[in-house]
């Protein structure tokens, strides 16, 4: 089975075992955590109520939820900071984790080490940061004065005037120059930059508000960077302030130097504290679902059921801890979790595209793979562009990315495919053909793509009516479209036709009482609604009846135009094996045209790209579009939802 | 010859022209009795009326019908923007900046009184295409500090950076002034990109525009304001046609009015003599005057033969003055004021 059942546990331990059996539990981690005080307050979460169990009974009264008093902060704070201070070359690493064997006090007394390291170094590092950005404003400043032949503490100390050194947007530096000769200031255009122009202007200082309201109509922006205790001339305070600059790089280099030294050195422990501390981060984030009382504390989570003996002994360690498994959790939907053989894990990424299956649903992963691949490879059937593609998914899952193994699966069913048809990069002269070659026959590829999706169609019926029978639906399962009696009609369908097409030696007088059958079947799913009530002794019709025929009556034009349109859709599977051919012919005549020689290779190769690009994604495009919408639409609800096991998710929280 | 790269966009405003009001139209709204009247009329007979669905019929005020007819102009002009391309599209979209400006103005007003600035947002009217201003953002703001911060990556914050509060005496009235000159020197620098044959009447337009600002600006100026000279100069427009750098420097040299009304009757302003040339109404009646005259301006701007934008501008400007009329017959009824009146405030002129 492909999908795993699941277990909710319920734990009650007592306060002092709340670390050591939350760290147990996150070193297990196949788990999905739930609000235990959710799962109190429903009503899901109980004991049996025995001596024994009295004063974890108790408790159920007086209970805080984890959220509400734990803060993880505390140690996130530091993850954050050692991953800061080594630039996130920190790793977390859960051999690493096992093998680590510091208490929580030593964690927080070495950790005080980088702490103030950090604080010392990265605060100073940043001073000076600051500072020298502050003494390149001034060079930019004293910049537009260096012209300037007096001493600087001059002009500071003018008894009756004041200086202002500014800017103006170049359309106001025109209004400005059309006062100088009036204004009651002196102006000197001194230097500009990107879209302003630099003014000095001086003006006496009796005639301050005068002059700032004129200056403000303008626009006038002070530029900062001037500093009073500078007294020398412009140009030797900018001398002045270039050697201080070098200083100031070179304080920062070193105290680069001491940092990376520094964390060269303890690399290896922080690396551990590291690890020790993303550990009580998570413990602590995991202790937040919990609820507490005086004594215990409550834990409730999604187990695979397989592990339950696992989580027993883990119990075990802990006197007096109960532990308590349930399946039906109250009716609340159980998370689904997909447990697939590595050939068809990768598909699981294309099933959640459409949807998580319900925990109580055939998982579609294998026949989607099997079918899939099927339909790519007879689709893209060649050994070189499979082998490029192969290439190409190899990468691609280096790299994370989910689909490249999509692609290395699809790819090896193409190579695979290439050898039936006998071609590689599209030339069909190099390898023999194990099959036919698609454009030689093209009946027989046509042909076999119909007969192969009318097997998926099948299957597809069969999966219907096995999850619906499952779930106890009997109107859907035995009489339904996609039901029994649905798969029945389709058959009696198929064989009427074949038969009155005489595809069947002698089947001709079998054709009619076929169509009698069918119709007789049609005529079983349009009342499907009333058998089943009537075989459950319900009411005849779940709504008024006129609605329930108008709505089946449709359903059932649905029907009949859908398994015909779905048995035809297949062709394209067929169709597009001569597409690739087809495309291949195109580029070849092209070549032909050039040519050949050096110019027919380049088309050539131009052709095998935009064939593999561009026809690879429309194959893959195709195929996804007849699993979602020919077989998926039969019997697939996917309304599930996932199991998301602690170790992800407590590691984006995290970090 | 028409220019055929302006085939599809004058096509598409002649088509649109062919809906502005008509004298008719005018005069229908000025007989009605009341608010409620020109409302029904705008709303049972004229292309408004899209835009007037979802007013509140019970409490009509001026601005309730006002906002929504800007809406509507500034959707006409977006729709313009697919006709065109590089420079005339920049000049366009430089042209909504004054609603952006003029939205501003209402929030820095609202700032400066310590309003909530979410009660402002029915009343601001901008092209959410093509604006350049975080309005989301800014309508959040509690203080001055932020509301410049949320302008940081616009050409706004430059103008209002050197503000360090925004109180209603003092920082107003420059802030109004320096984004009033922003928009007018970009849109100038625009203009001046502009083909110079092809907008030959246009930029000429433009230009008399600018002198009629600024002389208005002058003399109010001078008269209510006391400005110094040097405060005059600083929001002095440049750009204009008649009114050169010297003869900025002169006009805003005079010691008082009398000298400023000798100066500006000299032969060179003849042809702006008629915003001074009254006997009680000059403060009264200025700008409508201006206006009237823009608006005959591009009305024959409009039936020009100019191959460039002419028509474009000319259309949006008319319909700006559309709408301004519409705003003036929804005042009079306010003031009961008679249909001889009311016509008088009209920029546009029957007979």
């Amino acid at each position: 089975m492909a999908i795993e059942n699941v277990l909710m546990m319920n734990v009650v331990g007592g306060s002092q075992y709340e670390d050591a059996f939350a760290r147990d539990i996150f070193f297990y981690n196949d788990i999905q955590l739930v609000e235990a005080m959710n799962e109190i307050d429903s009503g899901r979460f109980t004991l049996p109520i025995r001596e024994e169990n009295i004063g974890e009974l108790i408790g159920f009264a007086s209970l805080t939820s984890g959220g509400d008093i734990i803060d993880e902060k505390e140690y996130v704070d530091r993850v954050k900071m050692l991953s800061d201070l080594y630039n996130g070359e920190l790793h977390f690493d859960m051999k690493r984790l096992s093998k680590l064997d510091y208490s929580l006090e030593e964690i927080l007394d070495k950790i005080k080490k980088y702490e103030a390291f950090s604080d010392e170094k990265i605060g100073r590092l940043n001073t000076l940061k600051e500072e020298i950005a502050k003494v390149e404003t001034s060079i930019q400043a004293y910049e537009y004065l260096k012209e300037l032949d007096v001493p600087m503490a001059d002009l500071d100390n003018l008894e009756y005037f004041t200086y202002r050194l500014g800017s103006v947007s170049k359309d106001n530096a025109a209004r400005l120059k059309s006062i100088y000769n009036t204004v009651t200031s002196v102006v000197f255009h001194v230097g500009d930059n990107e879209n302003e122009e630099v003014f000095l202007v001086i003006s006496p200082q009796e005639l301050q508000v005068e002059t700032q309201r004129i200056l403000k109509a303008l626009g006038f922006k002070t530029i900062e960077g001037l500093d009073k205790s500078l007294t020398k001339v412009p140009s030797d305070i900018l001398t002045d302030l270039h050697l201080r600059r070098v200083q100031l790089e070179k304080d920062i280099d070193n105290c680069t130097t001491d940092l990376e030294n520094f964390c060269q050195e303890n690399k290896n422990e922080a690396n551990d504290l590291y690890n020790a501390l993303t550990l009580y981060a998570n413990i602590t984030i995991m202790k937040k679902s919990m609820a507490f009382s005086k004594n215990n504390f409550y834990f409730s989570g999604w187990i695979p059921k397989k592990d339950r003996s696992k989580l027993e002994a883990i119990a075990k360690k802990y006197p007096g801890m109960i532990m308590i498994f349930s399946e039906d959790n109250g009716g609340v939907k159980p998370p689904t979790k997909l447990r697939n053989n590595w050939v068809f894990k990768p598909f699981e990424t294309l099933v959640k595209m459409y949807g998580v299956p319900a925990h109580d649903e055939l998982d579609p992963t294998p026949f989607l793979s099997v079918t899939y691949l099927f339909c790519f490879g007879y689709m893209f059937g060649d050994v070189g562009q499979g082998i490029v593609l192969l290439l190409a998914g190899l990468i691609a899952g280096k790299k994370g990315i989910e689909l490249g193994h999509v692609l290395t699966r699809m790819a090896c069913s193409s190579i695979v495919f290439g050898f039936v048809y006998g071609s590689v990069f599209g030339n069909e002269t190099l390898l023999p053909t194990l099959w036919v070659r698609p454009f030689q026959s093209i009946n027989v590829v046509l042909l076999t793509a119909v007969v192969v999706g009318v097997a998926m169609l099948l299957c597809a019926y069969a999966y219907s009516i096995i999850n619906k029978l499952k779930i106890g639906d009997i109107k859907e399962g035995w009489f339904g479209p996609s039901g029994v009696a649905g798969l029945v009609l389709y058959l009696t369908l198929l064989g009427c036709v074949l038969c009155a097409l005489g595809y069947v030696p002698g089947g001709k007088p079998f054709a009619g009482p076929l169509g009698i059958l069918a119709v007789v079947l049609i005529f079983l799913v349009l009342f499907r609604e009333p058998i089943a009530n009537t075989i459950r002794h319900r009411k005849l019709y779940d709504t008024t009846a006129g609605d329930y025929y108008v709505e089946a009556g449709f359903g059932l034009f649905e029907m009949l135009l859908g398994m015909l349109s779905n048995t035809l859709s297949f062709i394209r599977v067929g169709a597009f094996a001569l597409t690739h051919v087809g495309l291949f012919m195109a580029f070849e005549t092209l070549a032909k045209m050039v040519g050949g020689g050096f110019g027919g290779i380049i088309v050539l190769l131009i052709g095998n790209i935009l064939i593999i690009v561009l026809e690879g994604l429309i194959d893959f495009i195709q195929c996804l579009r007849l699993q979602f919408y020919e077989l998926f639409s039969k019997y697939y609800t996917g309304d599930g939802n996932e199991f998301m096991p602690l170790n992800t998710e407590l590691q984006k929280d995290t970090l | 010859m028409a220019n055929s790269k302006y085939a599809c966009v004058n096509t598409k405003i002649m088509a649109m022209r062919a809906n502005s009001l008509k004298p008719e139209d005018f005069r229908a709204m000025i007989r009605e009795p009341d608010i409620n009247g020109v409302f029904s009329y705008l709303r049972e007979n004229t292309y408004y009326a899209p835009f007037l669905t979802e007013v509140d019929t019970t409490h009509l005020h001026r601005q309730a019908i006002e906002i929504p007819l800007n809406r509507m102009r500034v959707y006409e002009i977006e729709k313009l923007m697919h006709y065109l391309n590089d420079t005339d599209k920049r000049l366009i979209t430089t042209y909504l900046m004054e609603s952006d400006i003029e939205s501003l103005r209402l929030l820095i007003r609202g700032l400066a009184r310590n309003a909530d600035l979410s009660e402002i947002v029915p009343m601001m009217v901008y092209s959410e295409k093509y604006t350049t201003v975080p309005f989301d953002k800014l309508v959040k703001v509690h203080s001055w500090d932020e509301f410049k911060k949320a302008l940081i990556n616009t050409d706004y914050y430059r103008i209002l950076e050197i503000f360090k509060t925004i109180s209603i005496d003092e920082d107003l009235f420059p802030v109004e002034k320096s984004l009033e000159r922003h928009y007018y020197d970009k849109l100038r620098r625009t203009i001046e990109k502009l083909p110079k044959k092809e907008n030959k009447k246009l930029i000429t337009t433009f230009r008399k525009g600018i002198d009629l600002l600024n002389l208005i600006w002058f003399y109010r100026g001078k008269r209510f304001y006391h400005l110094s000279r040097e405060e005059l100069l600083a929001y002095a427009l440049q750009g204009g046609l008649r009114i050169k750098e010297e003869d900025i420097q002169k006009l805003t040299e005079v010691k008082t009015m009398d000298d400023f009304m000798r100066v500006v009757s000299a032969p060179k302003y003849e042809e702006y003599a008629f915003l001074f040339n009254h006997e009680k109404s000059i403060d009264l009646h200025m700008e409508r005057r201006r206006e009237r005259f823009l608006y005959f301006a591009f009305q024959s701007l409009f039936n020009s033969d100019d191959n460039g934008l002419s028509k474009v501008i000319a259309y949006i400007r008319m319909a700006e003055f559309e709408i301004a009329d519409i705003t003036s017959i929804i005042e009079s009824k306010r003031y009961r004021m008679s249909a001889e009146e009311t016509e008088e405030f009209l920029i546009r002129y029957f007979n």
